[in-house]
């Protein structure tokens, strides 16, 4: 899947420069220090059915998270809304009713993250719907560099551990081995800081 | 509750934001991590605003010099504590704050910070009081060690020393060398797995007096019962042992590890105000009159104990082991030794919980062996009451004092008379009761006591009726606060022993009852009820905060009744609400609230009528 992306990210880049598109600058290779925190809630984990309802992100600079600097956009209803999926991320119907349309939230995240690398849990999942959707509207994919702190994780532990072993991957054991304590899980904005903190976590040269 | 965010605002100060405030709040949170030792804020620096941890712990330290275990570490902080305030508003920090363990931080900009206590007057006072703290702190940086540091020094190898062990077959001669040696005076000996100590006076006593041959194994002279300290803990909790104790060393042990050596003149080295002092005037004294000065003393103490701030349950801890040796000495000094092993002395009361700070009376009885043959026993006891007033213990109102001779009985009237109490159950037999549950045997043969407690126990245990009745006493007195939660205010002031202490202290004083619990102190028995899950965790925290609010607001009413000469039987506990800030008396409507809260708890644990 990363080779693919990174093909059709060649393609994209090619095509915004022949458009000229007002989009360019994403493509830019990033030159500063920050990153950004990023987290979707959708109505399932099926890449091709997911339906976003709610994308939240926070800058990250040095040891600090700067959840002042957030983005947390509520979208409008899908169609159907999933009793499951409900239960999880405890976003009613209701309190969709004022959220903004696909596009225009689109909009307003692909400006906020800017060419900023991105970091997200299990970020694959994310960037994948986030493509599904971009693509029709926007005519490319998500072009920022990524990291997923499930991968830095597992390379920490496996780095101290020495030994190749199975090593839980979920969130919450993430979080537990990293004493980091999770804020408000399942809801984007929650997700969102503490991935940041545990990635901040991660790269402070603290051995595990 | 505020919604879903992930800042805590139930916590003071943040909980008196409203909505509006805590979005505005919520808003402007950045969050920073921090690697245990690296430095959060330096001296000098401008800090960006208000910390506020949400998990780690954080040090304020006075460095003068490059060596952090001389730093005066002044404050500690951990999970939803804030620092930072005091700095953030003066402009620079005046002492540095240094993450002890892996820190995650909330961090509020100072901008922010400023509209919050402009826009919110209560969240203004809160911090403008912590300031004055901070005041306090400021004035005092260039003491030497004070009182305040010295009750948050920690036990660690910066204060202890390292514990010498003599090898196994060490004789006197081979020991005595050892520690001339090492310069120390004690060391260790293994026996097994348990450690006793040797010191040098052990090794004077044994071979001088005792005319062992030096060639004897070190081990047959040491002392295995051992008085220790987890690593860890305040120092002035070592220091309140070794002046209970009247002992010059403690170990201290990590998870059953042998870790240390605690000497008396090393915490002297760390401590500057009267406390041990009083405890050596005390000991030293070999008259009346010279414990006089000594029970003066404990007067400027506690004056000084509250200036600094220091929590009420630590003043409380340090005011009874003094008051407690001193009656102790005052009763030996009286009492003739051939008498001593036969008779106990014992406080009852809040003095038997040792939760009395200023003296308000002296509730003590005596224990008797049975058929003990003492005809001077009235005039003994009489004397020493009266010295006990002399010394500046108020008489008890009540007469449980040794001079009546009620409370002076041989151990099975002692024990058949408690259990007709239960039996009768009125008004004055349960008043005898509560206070004879919290008898502490301060001196003579302890045994004695100790036997009419455990019988005490086991008896109530099973009197769930009897229990019952004795809960309800916790509910006699209102709670002062009127139906909309506001507290109810009365043209005398608002009685904080009535509406507040007294059901605290009584209803833990019968789950702790119901429960065998052996513990006197009150925040010692809700530690208690919690662990055995009597009480929930929250419920019982809530109690243990309130009463110290209680306790203290009553301590400076005390304080200041004092100061306007009021003799001690004029002391009331009417505090004056008019006198009060905001903050103080949200602190203590909340504390009535959790007192209500639990009178509940009583009510539905006994089956009471809900008289609250």
């Amino acid at each position: 899947m990363m080779i693919k992306r990174r093909l059709r990210r060649i393609k994209d880049v090619w095509k915004i420069r022949q458009l000229k598109s007002r989009w360019e600058l994403l493509f830019q290779r990033y030159q500063g220090k920050e990153l950004v925190s990023l987290d979707i809630e959708t109505t399932s984990l099926d890449i091709s059915k997911a339906q976003i309802l709610s994308i939240a992100a926070v800058v990250i600079k040095g040891n600090r998270v700067l959840s002042s600097e957030k983005l947390h956009l509520t979208l409008s209803p899908p169609k159907d809304l999933p009793r499951a999926s409900v239960k999880i991320h405890k976003l009613r119907r209701i309190d969709l009713n004022e959220g903004l349309p696909i596009a225009e939230a689109l909009e307003k995240m692909l400006k906020f993250i800017g060419n900023r690398p991105i970091v997200g849990y299990n970020i694959g999942y994310d960037l994948a719907v986030l493509d599904q959707y971009l693509r029709p509207l926007f005519d490319f994919g998500m072009p920022n560099r990524y990291i997923d702190v499930m991968d830095l994780y597992r390379k920490k532990t496996q780095l101290s551990g020495g030994v190749e072993c199975q090593i839980n991957l979920s969130f919450e054991a993430i979080c537990n081995g990293l004493d980091v304590p999770v804020l408000g899980r399942h809801t984007a904005l929650g997700d969102a800081i503490t991935t940041a903190i545990i990635y901040v976590r991660l790269k402070s040269s603290v051995s595990l | 509750m505020h919604s879903s965010g992930a800042f805590n605002a139930d916590v003071l100060p943040f909980n008196l934001l409203d909505d509006d405030e805590y979005t505005l709040l919520q808003d402007n949170l950045d969050i920073g991590y921090y690697e245990a030792k690296e430095v959060i804020i330096s001296t000098g620096d401008v800090p960006e605003g208000l910390y506020i941890i949400l998990k780690g712990c954080v040090s304020e330290l006075d460095v003068k010099s490059a060596d952090k275990r001389l730093g005066h570490t002044f404050v500690h902080y951990t999970n939803n504590d804030y620092f930072g305030a005091w700095s953030a508003l003066r402009g620079s920090s005046i002492h540095d704050f240094v993450a002890d363990e892996e820190t995650i931080c909330y961090i509020l900009p100072t901008k922010v910070l400023l509209d919050l206590i402009y826009r919110n007057p209560n969240f203004g006072d809160f911090f403008n009081k912590s300031l004055s703290l901070q005041n306090e702190l400021l004035k005092q940086k260039n003491d030497s060690l004070n009182m305040t540091e010295f009750m948050l020094a920690r036990i660690d190898s910066s204060c202890m020393r390292e514990a010498s062990l003599l090898p196994d077959g060490t004789n006197l001669e081979e020991a005595t060398q050892f520690m001339s040696d090492q310069q120390i005076d004690c060391a260790l000996v293994q026996r097994g797995k348990r450690y006793g100590m040797v010191t040098r006076s052990d090794l004077l006593n044994a071979i001088v007096l005792d005319k062992l041959p030096i060639t004897t194994d070190a081990r047959v002279i040491a002392n295995y019962r051992l008085i220790t300290v987890e690593s860890g803990d305040y120092l002035f909790n070592a220091l309140i042992l070794m002046t209970l104790h009247q002992i010059d060393r403690v170990v201290v042990m990590q998870s059953s590890e042998l870790h240390g050596i605690i000497d008396l003149a090393d915490t002297l080295s760390y401590f500057s105000s009267h406390s041990h002092v009083v405890g050596l005037r005390i000991e030293r004294a070999s008259s009346i009159e010279e414990l006089k000065g000594a029970a003066g003393d404990m007067g400027k103490l506690i004056r000084s104990l509250y200036s600094q701030g220091v929590k009420v349950r630590f003043a409380m801890d340090l005011l009874a082991a003094l008051n407690k040796r001193l009656m102790s000495k005052l009763f030996n000094l009286i009492v003739p030794e051939n008498v001593l092993p036969h008779v106990c002395l014992v406080v009852m009361g809040s003095e038997g919980r040792g939760e009395q700070i200023v003296r308000i009376d002296q509730d003590n009885g005596l224990i008797m062996r049975d058929g003990l043959d003492w005809p001077e026993c009235h005039e003994t006891m009489e004397r020493y009451t009266q010295a006990l007033v002399g010394l500046g213990y108020p008489p008890c109102p009540g007469q449980v004092m040794v001079n009546n001779p009620f409370w002076v009985q041989p151990i099975s009237t002692w024990t058949q008379r408690m259990r007709d109490w239960v039996a009768k159950a009125d008004s004055d037999s349960l008043l005898n009761l509560a206070i004879s549950i919290d008898a502490y045997p301060v001196a003579g043969n302890k045994a004695l006591f100790k036997t009419s407690r455990n019988w005490l126990l086991r008896e109530l245990q099973q009197q769930q009726r009897f229990l019952s009745s004795f809960a309800e006493v916790a509910l006699a007195f209102e709670t002062p606060l009127n139906f909309l939660g506001g507290i109810r205010d009365r043209a005398a002031g608002v009685d904080v022993k009535k509406g507040g202490i007294f059901p605290i202290v009584h209803g833990i004083r019968v789950l702790a009852m119901q429960y065998q619990i052996a513990e006197n102190n009150t925040y010692k028995r809700i530690e208690s009820l919690i662990k055995l899950g009597v009480l929930p965790q929250r419920l019982g925290s809530e109690l243990m905060e309130s009463f110290s609010i209680l306790q203290w607001f009553r301590l400076a009413h005390h304080l200041n009744q004092q100061e306007q000469d009021f003799s001690t039987e004029d002391l009331n506990n009417d505090v004056n609400l008019a006198a009060l800030d905001r903050l103080e008396k949200d602190l203590l409507r909340q504390s009535f609230q959790v007192v209500k809260d639990f009178k509940k708890h009583l009510s539905l644990r006994y089956r009471l009528g809900l008289g609250l």
